[in-house]
């Protein structure tokens, strides 16, 4: 069914409007209301919500704030009362559904304005709806029990009419076990579950009907039953629980990882720890090679006078080579030797030269051949010996000495530059990456994934002792039924319960099957529409829900990239799945969104959004509230070959109260 | 007659703030902190080579002899005996030390103008170049 029109009379802002929609079996299922934020579109939509489950499901925040429109209320007299009134008219080929919600209010003696509720009001709010529909050969007839939950039940209201704002936090915010909620309603489960439960309720009481005619052990047996069959319950709930902490950590863990995406972070930590080995390695051998330096800068400085002066070291030494030879040094004879033998008077011979004689003037002419130098001969063979010292140090040693200097400061020099070039290589590898961001990323990554194994282990060892324990309920039932089978009274009572089990077990079986038809099927649909919906078409590949289901959009190198999708491209997988939920739901009902572009970005997001969701509701009505930002000439010019009806909502403040009204786009 | 000497070399007076400049001050110096011998050596070998002697009109002790070591005194005297082309200056020891301490004034000006001119690397490495040279030209067994 479609929207044909909707009435609003004194319902917040509209003080008498009427919006009519366009049939979107000729093709034209896309209606526009434009307005500016707070003008009043998502009232409209609360009036919707409003007329059909008597409640405002889309107010900013709960308010006191009267529904009724205030410049009304301040029209009116004490004593007087205004009627708020929404209606709503729904048709397809052949059946027309009228529903309408009114709610009075009045202004008390005392000018306070006080709801009116009816004394035949059904609902909390003191609100009362009429639902009329037509029935074949008789017309339009009352239906307001069963009609609007036979065209969109309560229940699945929000997979009909959303808050597009939302959309983008429902894969944050929702976890697989509301996910398995919502999948499960879809597939009208409901009614099987109620009978389960039923099924569950005819057993237990056919076993404490039958408790006072059972025999002690039977009796024994039937209690031990029935706390364990309470202790399986309990389990399965906290199992669930568990079920839906799993997901919340699967979820966390999967967002830090794909923050970390594109950085290695073992290598980043070996990187590290490599650069800081290479920037010590370098510190030292810095400083060997200053003290290299050093050393060779002092070997130099007392090598160089001997060096420099050696051609001067060469002549000494070769006059006192030739004195050597010569028999000069060492002397026979030292020249104050002599002189004192004169002076004293006596030779070394004893014989007297104290007065001139010729003994005498033989001293004396060996005194006077005598040389100054044979005084200073121990010294000058001395000389002679340090300057052989000096001459084979720098003939042989010196220019090895300098060269291996020169070789080992050449060394550390190239280790150096090596490793400093490995350490820029490094810091260049390093420079795109915070690593203390990483390092914090990865800590947080590391730790949801320990607490998610803790919880998988958690959950590994309660679906073993659910197991058990189910076995132990088998097991007890068995020997109950032998019980049974011996006592009269038993019998019936067993072939009673073994009807409940079997019925239980096929009820629980045919479940399974739905829901992963279902699931299956909501995944295929998400995934076509989410894939035709996104604008970087080559990122994504599918989108899985799987046996657990938890949703994820799963790109080409075929990795969870659900915790790297921005605003936008979340909102368009949450628009997908609620389009592939209502899709899948069976019902036909209109859709309502409100805002579906606020995040989504401008340009080709937003175009490529509004190109494909008429398509995807093909044949469906399709009502949506814009802001003037999200309907961009380009999007208008995509939305238009569909386009059923166009509006905006003209708004106006006024001292007592504030009033809007929807007109045709562009008057 | 030979000759008891000094006991310690002399440097000008004039030169005592170089000499201080070189071996504590300037920490660019090739000399600072090194054994005062060092830089004597070195004023009086590039004196020798490339300066001329210069009288010590007024004159300080710097050196105490026993501090000098043998290299350095047979460096003094080899300086001498080729001076006076003859093994007997040495007999005359304070000859000997005031040729070196001569030597050693007319270089401590050229060594300070060289280090000053291109710091303390620019000196040891033209220092280490021009050793290169000189020991290319000895041959073994020159000696």
């Amino acid at each position: 069914m479609w929207i044909d029109y909707i009435e609003l009379k004194n319902f917040r802002q509209y003080q008498e409007d009427k919006i009519e929609f366009a049939d979107p079996k000729e093709g034209k299922n896309i209606n526009i209301i434009k307005g500016t934020t707070g003008a009043g579109k998502t009232n409209i939509l609360n009036a919707v919500t409003w007329c059909f489950y008597g409640k405002e499901f889309h107010l900013a925040k709960e308010t006191d704030y009267p529904m009724s429109n205030t410049l009304t209320l301040e029209e009116l007299e004490p004593g007087e009362r205004c009627t708020v009134e929404v209606q709503i008219q729904l048709r397809d080929e052949s059946d027309r559904m009228i529903v309408t919600r009114v709610l009075d209010f009045g202004k008390t003696e005392d000018g306070k304005i006080r709801k009116m509720p009816s004394l035949t009001s059904n609902t909390p709010d003191g609100s009362e709806v009429r639902v009329l529909r037509t029935v074949k050969g008789k017309g339009l007839i009352d239906a307001t029990d069963i009609a609007i939950e036979t065209t969109i039940p309560k229940s699945l209201r929000e997979y009909f009419f959303f808050d597009g704002e939302r959309l983008d936090d429902y894969f944050r915010e929702e976890t697989s076990v509301s996910i398995k909620d919502a999948v499960f309603q879809i597939s009208h489960l409901e009614k099987l579950d109620t009978t389960m439960d039923n099924l569950e309720k005819i057993e237990s009481e056919f076993r404490k009907d039958a408790k006072g005619k059972l025999s002690n052990k039977a009796k024994e047996i039937e209690e031990g039953l029935r706390i364990r069959e309470k202790s399986l319950k309990k389990s399965k709930e906290e199992l669930e629980t568990r079920k839906d902490e799993k997901s919340r950590a699967e979820q966390k863990e999967r967002e830090y990882s794909e923050k970390l995406r594109g950085v290695d972070v073992k290598d980043v930590s070996e990187l590290e720890e490599e650069r800081r080995r290479l920037e010590r390695k370098v510190e030292e051998d810095s400083k060997g090679r200053d003290t290299l330096d050093d050393n060779k800068s002092d070997y130099i400085l007392n090598k160089a006078p001997s060096v420099l002066v050696f051609n001067v070291l060469s002549k000494t030494r070769e006059l006192l080579k030739g004195k050597k030879e010569s028999g000069e040094i060492p002397p026979d004879y030292k020249k104050n030797f002599i002189e004192k033998l004169l002076e004293e008077g006596s030779c070394i011979c004893g014989t007297d030269i104290s007065s001139e004689n010729e003994h005498r003037k033989k001293v004396e002419t060996v005194l006077k051949e005598c040389d100054e130098i044979t005084n200073i001969s121990e010294e000058l063979s001395d000389q002679n010996a340090t300057l052989r010292g000096i001459q084979r140090e720098i003939t042989d040693d010196f220019k090895k000495e300098l060269e291996r200097y020169n070789r080992e400061i050449s060394k550390l020099e190239n280790e150096i530059k090596g490793n400093g070039d490995r350490i820029e290589e490094i810091s260049s590898k390093l420079m795109g990456v915070e690593v203390e961001k990483v390092r914090g990323l990865e800590s947080k990554r590391r730790e949801y994934e320990k607490i998610k194994n803790e919880i998988i282990e958690d959950i590994g060892s309660r679906k073993t002792r659910i197991e058990m324990e189910e076995k132990n309920i088998e097991d007890l039932k068995t020997r109950f039924e032998k019980e049974l089978k011996q006592e009269h009274e038993g019998e019936k009572l067993r072939k009673r319960l073994v009807f409940c089990d079997k019925a239980l077990k096929i009820a629980e079986s045919i479940k399974e099957e739905i829901m992963e038809d279902m699931r299956k099927e909501i995944e295929k649909k998400t995934g076509e529409q989410f894939l035709q919906l996104i604008w970087k078409e080559r990122n994504y590949d599918k989108v899985i829900i799987n046996d657990e289901y938890d949703v994820a959009a799963i790109d080409q190198g075929g990795r969870d990239a659900t915790g790297i999708l921005s605003a936008g491209e979340r909102q368009a997988l949450a628009l997908s799945f609620m389009a592939a939920l209502s899709a899948v739901s069976g019902f036909e009902a209109p859709i309502i969104i409100d805002t579906p572009l606020g995040r989504i970005d401008e340009g080709k997001p937003k175009q490529q959004i509004a190109e494909n969701l008429p398509n995807y509701f093909e044949g469906k009505q399709v009502i949506m509230f814009v802001t003037g930002s999200e309907y961009t000439p380009e999007v208008r010019e995509r939305l238009l070959p569909k386009m059923g009806k166009e509006y905006e909502i003209k708004f106006e403040e006024f001292d007592i109260g504030n009033k809007a009204c929807v007109v045709p786009y562009g008057k | 007659m030979e000759s008891k000497g000094p006991d310690r070399v002399y440097i000008r007076k004039a030169d005592r703030s170089v000499y201080d400049q070189l071996n504590n001050k300037m920490k660019s110096s090739p000399f600072y902190k090194k054994k005062n011998r060092v830089l004597y050596m070195a004023a009086l070998v590039i004196g020798f080579t490339d300066a001329e002697r210069l009288e010590l009109t007024s004159k300080e002790g710097y050196i105490l002899l026993e501090s000098l070591e043998d290299v350095d005194k047979a460096i003094i005297k080899a300086i001498a005996v080729a001076e006076e082309g003859d093994l007997n200056a040495l007999v005359d020891k304070e000859k000997v030390y005031t040729i070196a301490d001569e030597y050693a004034a007319g270089g401590i000006q050229l060594l300070k103008d060289e280090i000053l001119g291109g710091g303390y690397g620019s000196y040891i490495k033209k220092l280490e170049s021009r050793l290169v040279e000189e020991s290319k030209k000895i041959k073994k067994g020159s000696m």
